[in-house]
């Protein structure tokens, strides 16, 4: 089942009188519950491309579609706010914590501005997550008496408390250490495969590429792999 | 002749009087009525004197019974018009090329800054018929003989001064010195009367000086350069237009 | 709410910048509620000098004297023992009154004249309901006889002295001129500007009998026990002369002091001033947190934006964010703005050591300024306090959330 579907998207950043081409010309799919990975130097597109999916920016041509036929390039700014709100999750190269909540309140925050379900049922929903994440008892920190890496699963909670369509990640582990960059992968991948949830996430560390389930290699902003199964060549 | 100046200036008329008066009356009524210009075209001169300062005033006034038109031609208030008929004053301002009727207060100021208030120029009821008038010596004045005639204000008349002196050349019938009172018996205003002239048969006093008694080192002289009696007066010369 | 929550939570993120910016809107708002007590008793004093040295607490007068009251009419004039009166006094049990004939002349000193009013006082009353005693500058108070007290600046203007003789040059009601001659023997130094240039007192009888005018007043005065008591008692004694159907009616000072209340809108003028400055610091300090704020909160506006929030809940944050700024310098302002007044009202302050004894407030007398409570203001400027930060911090919210989210999270 498709959720996703690129169409010959292009992305051209005017940079005083000079055109950047961040994208030029990209077509995929993706499909539901796939654990995507995006990988690519530094300035090869991958944050462009993730904004672009994200409805965070506008591509300069082509279409995005998701659930097949709803277009975005239709939708007016209110209408993407809706649509990211309940749609989509978003864990930033920096966790971007709210640093006067506290890791509940953080987390919390995503399902509070949807107003769908009871307090309690909340506050059920986001301990399960915190729990699942590894964070169980760490609820009341605030994120400046987190880690790095207790932080960035803070993020994931975040992104993942509203059972969105989709997890956005840009290079999720880019200010972790190896260690904790594997952590967190761990509870992405853990969380991809008991929930279902699809991400999509960035990495430009070799590193990292052996989590990919699906991927995708770009390079001055054109895919130039597109790998899954058995094709990686990367041992799990 | 107090009057005279009264009646150049801003045309003050008397007429009518009664024949059957009074001794004192009678002398009061000839001076006026000597005094008095029927139809007459007058060029005249104010010098008001304050302290060290000296204004000059030049005007020309038409004369017609009960109503007169005052022209200043002096360069300060060159244009500067007066209008007079019956009980009522107006006056244009070049300046503000306006016309502006003088009424209440306004009618008490000294006219153009001199001793006399415009009230002084208004006054038009008969003096004998505001004042008891009395004969109280004959005297030689000026080396001429006089009447010393005083009036005293009847009582509820409306005149502004209660007690007035005048000093009356017998033959002559001009008053040659006037003395104005407030009801205090405080001297306000006196108007000596310095050179005098015979025209058509008539005397007439041509200079004379009026002293505001309570400020000190003023006074206003009035001088009557020339007469013109039964002048060529246009039609429309006291109409409101003319002002203008 | 929980947006609400969160924006106020935001105020303990730089504590230091939230609270300089409150105090600034607090020292704002001390500085209007101090300068309005000042105001206020400012206006006390000089309703109360107006009360003492001119209006009295009520008058009573013909009604078609009132009218023309401006010119000092002599007609339309009172008698000088109404029987009403006496009747008003006993049935109201009021004790202090006096009467008084006002007459417009010219003063003059041989040199030159002025206009001025003379005001024919009974010596033995007056001073029971005006209390010009006090403000006698040289000299002594009026006695019978023909003596006058004049004001300071009119005696300077026409260069009298203490034992020198003034003449009033004046019209009876006939319209004849008649003069008084009277020794001044004191001179007068209020702080009304009216007084001490234009008035003239002199003994009733003296000014009875120069205008012809025996057993006529123009007005009859009152002093209550206080002013407040000065519109009751008005309406009661109008209810009486009502009652006699007569041409008589009484005045209370508010409506006597026309003038007066006109300055009190002057008070207000400054008080708009005062507010002007208040809106000045407060959206300067506003304004300034908040594109602060912005600026250190990119990546988080940006993230906000990411997950879903519109740019009117971005707004909102921060414009509860500064209504919570303006609501703290509100309340403390308020806070020691009430101390401030609380001190002015019962200690004041010594005008006297400000302008070296000699004041141009026009206030010579006291030498303490006290201030005046007026709790509306303080009602009102918290409220101003809040409104203006929350005005001044919407175009710069708004141009905080305008941020391309793309940019403000990868801003660095
Ligand atoms: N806002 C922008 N304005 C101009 N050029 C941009 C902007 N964002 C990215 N680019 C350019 O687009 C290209 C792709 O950048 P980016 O998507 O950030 O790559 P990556 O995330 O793979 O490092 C780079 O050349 C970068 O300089
Ligand atoms: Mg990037």
């Amino acid at each position: 089942m498709s959720l996703l579907k690129l169409e010959n998207i292009k992305k051209i950043y005017q940079q005083g009188k000079i055109d950047v081409q961040a994208i030029r010309g990209i077509s995929l799919e993706i499909k539901k519950s796939e654990f995507t990975t995006i990988f690519g130097p530094s300035g090869s597109g991958k944050t462009t491309l993730l904004n672009l999916i994200g409805c965070l920016d506008k591509p300069t041509s082509g279409e995005i579609y998701y659930d097949g036929s709803k277009k975005l390039s239709t939708l007016s700014k209110n209408e993407l706010s809706d649509f990211r709100r309940y749609n989509l999750g978003f864990i930033f190269q920096g966790h971007n914590l709210i640093p006067v909540l506290t890791a509940f309140e953080n987390v919390e925050f995503a399902i509070r501005i949807i107003n769908e379900i009871s307090k309690k049922e909340r506050r059920k929903k986001v301990l399960d997550i915190l729990k699942s994440v590894g964070l169980e008892g760490l609820e009341e920190r605030r994120p400046n008496e987190l880690s790095g890496g207790q932080k960035q699963r803070v993020a994931i909670a975040r992104a993942l408390v509203k059972n969105p369509k989709l997890v956005l990640a840009d290079e999720p582990t880019a200010n972790l250490d190896s260690e904790t960059s594997e952590e967190v992968l761990d509870i992405m991948l853990k969380m991809n495969q008991k929930l279902g949830t699809t991400f999509i996430f960035s990495t430009h560390d070799p590193q990292v590429m052996r989590y990919a389930r699906r991927l995708i290699e770009i390079r001055d902003g054109k895919v130039t792999q597109d790998k899954q199964g058995e094709d990686l060549d990367v041992p799990h | 002749m107090k009057k005279v100046i009264l009646l150049l200036v801003i045309f003050v008329f008397l007429f009518s009087y009664s024949i059957f008066a009074v001794t004192a009356d009678e002398i009061i009524q000839k001076r006026d009525d000597n005094e008095y210009l029927k139809t007459a075209r007058v060029e005249s001169k104010m010098v008001i004197n304050n302290n060290n300062r000296k204004l000059e005033k030049v005007m020309i006034s038409l004369i017609d019974g009960n109503k007169a038109l005052v022209e200043f031609t002096n360069p300060m208030d060159r244009g500067t018009k007066f209008l007079k008929r019956e009980d009522n004053l107006w006056m244009f301002f070049p300046d503000a090329e306006d016309v502006v009727k003088l009424s209440g207060h306004m009618l008490e100021r000294g006219m153009m800054g001199s001793d006399f208030s415009y009230k002084d120029m208004m006054e038009s009821e008969k003096l004998t018929e505001l004042y008891n008038f009395e004969i109280i010596e004959e005297q030689e004045y000026q080396k001429r003989p006089c009447y010393v005639i005083e009036g005293i204000k009847k009582q509820g008349a409306e005149a502004t001064y209660y007690k007035r002196i005048v000093w009356i050349d017998k033959e002559r019938h001009i008053g040659l010195k006037e003395e104005l009172y407030a009801e205090s018996g405080k001297l306000l205003k006196e108007i000596v009367v310095q050179e005098v002239q015979e025209f058509d048969h008539r005397w007439y006093p041509t200079k004379s000086v009026m002293e505001d008694k309570l400020r000190e080192n003023t006074s206003t002289e009035f001088i009557i350069e020339s007469i013109e009696f039964n002048p060529e007066i246009p039609e429309g010369t006291f109409s409101l237009q003319s002002l203008q | 709410m929980f947006l609400t929550k969160m924006a106020l939570k935001n105020l303990a993120r730089n504590k230091k910048r939230t609270i300089i910016t409150a105090l600034v809107i607090s020292l704002g708002i001390v500085i209007f509620l101090v300068s309005d007590s000042l105001i206020v008793g400012m206006e006390e004093i000089s309703i109360d000098n107006n009360i003492n040295l001119l209006t009295s607490h009520l008058q009573i007068m013909d009604k078609n004297y009132w009218d023309n009251k401006e010119e000092l009419p002599l007609n339309n004039l009172l008698d000088d023992n109404l029987l009403v009166v006496n009747q008003i006094k006993e049935e109201l049990d009021i004790e202090k009154s006096t009467k008084r004939l006002y007459f417009p002349a010219n003063i003059n000193n041989g040199r030159e004249e002025y206009p001025i009013s003379v005001i024919g006082v009974e010596v033995n009353t007056d001073s029971e309901v005006f209390k010009l005693e006090q403000y006698l500058l040289e000299g002594q108070s009026l006695k019978n006889g023909n003596n006058a007290v004049i004001g300071k600046k009119l005696a300077n203007l026409m260069g009298f002295e203490l034992g020198e003789y003034i003449t009033l040059l004046f019209k009876t009601k006939e319209g004849t001129f008649n003069t008084i001659e009277a020794e001044l023997v004191g001179t007068l130094d209020t702080s009304h500007p009216e007084i001490n240039e234009y008035h003239v007192y002199i003994p009733l009888q003296d000014a009875q009998n120069a205008l012809g005018l025996d057993g006529k007043v123009s007005r009859y005065f009152f002093r209550l026990e206080g002013k407040e008591e000065s519109i009751p008692v008005t309406n009661e004694i109008n209810s009486i002369l009502n009652r006699k159907s007569s041409n008589i009616k009484a005045y209370n000072w508010e409506k006597l002091s026309e003038d007066i209340l006109a300055m009190t809108r002057q008070g207000n003028i400054e008080n708009l001033i005062m507010l002007i400055v208040i809106i000045i610091l407060a959206a300067v300090g506003v304004i300034n947190i908040v594109i602060l704020s912005v600026l250190e909160r990119l990546e988080e506006i940006g993230m906000m934006k990411a997950l879903g929030l519109k740019m009117r809940e971005i707004v909102y944050i921060f414009v509860i964010e500064s209504a919570g700024i303006g609501l703290l310098g509100s309340a403390v302002g308020i806070i020691i703005g009430f101390i401030g007044v609380y001190l002015l009202t019962n200690i004041g302050i010594d005008v006297g050591s400000i302008t070296g004894g000699e004041t141009t407030f026009g206030i010579p007398i006291i030498d303490r300024l006290y201030g005046g409570w007026r709790p509306n203001a303080f009602i009102f400027i918290f409220f101003f306090g809040i409104i203006t930060s929350v005005l001044a911090s919407i175009l710069p919210a708004r141009w905080g959330a305008k941020k391309d989210p793309v940019k403000a999270i990868y801003h660095k």
